[in-house]
């Protein structure tokens, strides 16, 4: 495998989850256009489905390359036979030349000769290297928090421990089990500790803890790519909505100790945050957290939480199991129908022959233009 | 909010105790020599609340020596630096973390107005099961 070859993966990769992205964006749109958005775990499951269908690419694009349709599926090629019909005006060796954009920016990036590339090569390696150091940091926290603490329950799969080092309850994952970390002063408020509990143990059924932890993983590969971000940050808000509709479903809460449960956590956790602000690491925490970012401005997740739970009152909204399996399949096939589409055909097609052979005759006459002149 | 005062110095405050330590103890005008004089001379009264912040903090001793006041390090420079590296380290490594983790609550940035916000609407769209 060359540097090439690296390269050219990981751009590919690249467009493949912003074109997954594209296309999930889409179904949202769909669903807000229809008045549907808060159908929450039907799109958690299209967002999932875009993950997994991004995930499958690599194993199934070389099968569906070999089926006949895929040529003409070629949206390259789609747009060279528009130009070949004289639909899009520009010269013929403009047309080549955005026709190879992709490999000449993969050759440009993998030999490193122009400055530009340089730079991007070098930006997405530093911040990579960032997000990697942000990752650890929270590996270490985490490792503080479940060692330092003292385990409340075990049983074969999750334990539940009891830190003094945290403020907000969360839940994780390690290789074998799952670890849901109360804060020690919650301990002495057994209402708040239960609904924690059952809160948290709801995210680890509906795979929540799972897909963040395997999206954080998968980070410093797209951390500079917005499509990734707003996957996550849609599976990470759809999680945290459905999962607290799941929790209500239950009746061990009414609604309204639960909301004001949740804020009295999220206050005390804002009084920490202050207390301890003077400490933390602003460079670390802040440019790569992904979830204070500036063009967000101050939109509060917890807000939108409690004005769906009070929105769930007034109009309970009913996911079907079924419209989400067919959603995600559609998904998935406008997935695989976007990679077949924008991958690189195995062989020269008629229309690229012809754009070839217009930008060799325009070449040629270009050679007599400056040949008269010189006679 | 009140901010809480950090137990770790400033960096006003651990120069003049850099300045304390070189001399081993001293009053408020042998500490005033040691300073370094890039920003000018400063104000005697200056120095001596900077010490009292010290003697508060508990950085630092006084004994009243000859009408003035003496001061004593309560803790030598090896051991500030020791805790300097495990404030450092309890700031990356401590506290909940962000990622890798399903938090319940994921808002650093809320407001006091967001919260009363939040709460009116609690308190006017959400009933509870003893609410009349």
């Amino acid at each position: 495998m060359t540097v090439h070859d690296i390269v050219g993966g990981t751009v590919w990769i690249q467009l493949m989850v912003l074109m997954a992205a594209m296309m999930f964006a889409l179904f949202e749109l769909f669903f807000a256009a229809l008045g549907q958005r808060r159908h929450f775990t039907t799109r958690r499951r299209l967002g999932f489905a875009a993950c997994l269908s991004v995930l499958v690419l690599p194993l199934m694009l070389p099968f569906l390359m070999t089926v006949p349709y895929a040529a003409q599926m070629n949206v390259t090629d789609a747009i060279v036979a528009q130009y070949l019909k004289g639909n899009i005006s520009i010269t013929a060796m403009e047309m080549s030349a955005f026709v190879d954009t992709r490999a000449n920016w993969v050759s440009a990036l993998s030999s490193g000769t122009s400055v530009l590339a340089q730079t991007i090569v070098a930006c997405v390696v530093i911040a990579a290297l960032l997000r990697i150091g942000y990752l650890a940091m929270n590996v270490a926290r985490i490792m503080r928090a479940v060692r330092g603490g003292w385990v409340l329950r075990r049983t074969r799969w999750t334990r539940i421990v009891v830190s003094p080092s945290v403020t907000v309850p969360f839940s994780t994952r390690g290789l074998w089990r799952y670890y849901v970390v109360v804060p020690q002063s919650m301990v002495m408020d057994p209402g708040t500790l239960r609904m924690s509990l059952g809160h948290e143990l709801q995210h680890i059924r509906q795979g929540d803890v799972d897909a963040e932890v395997l999206l954080s993983l998968v980070s410093p590969l797209f951390v500079l790519n917005p499509g990734y971000w707003y996957v996550s940050g849609r599976l990470r808000k759809l999680g945290e909505l459905s999962c607290d509709r799941a929790y209500l479903a239950k009746g061990r809460f009414d609604a309204h100790s639960y909301t004001t449960r949740l804020l009295n956590i999220a206050q005390r956790g804002m009084a920490n945050h202050g207390a301890n602000h003077g400490a933390n690491p602003n460079a670390f925490g802040v440019p790569l957290l992904g979830r204070a970012l500036p063009w967000r401005g101050r939109q509060s997740m917890l807000k939108s939480r409690i004005l769906e739970i009070a929105q769930d009152l007034d109009a309970p909204a009913r996911d079907r199991r079924w419209i989400g399996a067919v959603l995600s399949l559609g998904l998935a096939a406008c997935i695989l129908a976007g990679a077949m589409s924008l991958a690189r055909p195995a062989d020269w097609s008629h229309e690229r022959i012809m754009l070839s052979t217009v930008v060799n005759l325009e070449r040629i006459e270009n050679l007599n233009t400056l040949a008269q002149r010189s006679w | 909010m009140a901010r809480r005062r950090s137990d770790m110095l400033t960096d006003v405050e651990l120069e003049f105790m850099i300045a304390l330590w070189s001399i081993g103890s001293g009053s408020v005008r042998d500490i005033m020599a040691k300073l370094p004089q890039d920003g000018g001379k400063r104000a005697y009264t200056s120095v001596a609340t900077i010490m009292k912040i010290l003697d508060d903090k508990g950085y630092v001793k006084s004994e009243r020596k000859d009408r003035a006041l003496h001061y004593f390090p309560t803790l030598n420079k090896g051991d500030y630096e020791g805790r300097s590296l495990k404030n450092l380290s309890n700031a990356l490594f401590g506290g909940t973390p962000t990622a890798l983790v399903a938090r319940l609550v994921d808002d650093a940035e809320l407001t006091d107005d967001m919260i009363q916000e939040i709460r009116d609407i609690i308190d006017t769209r959400i009933k509870g099961d003893d609410s009349p």
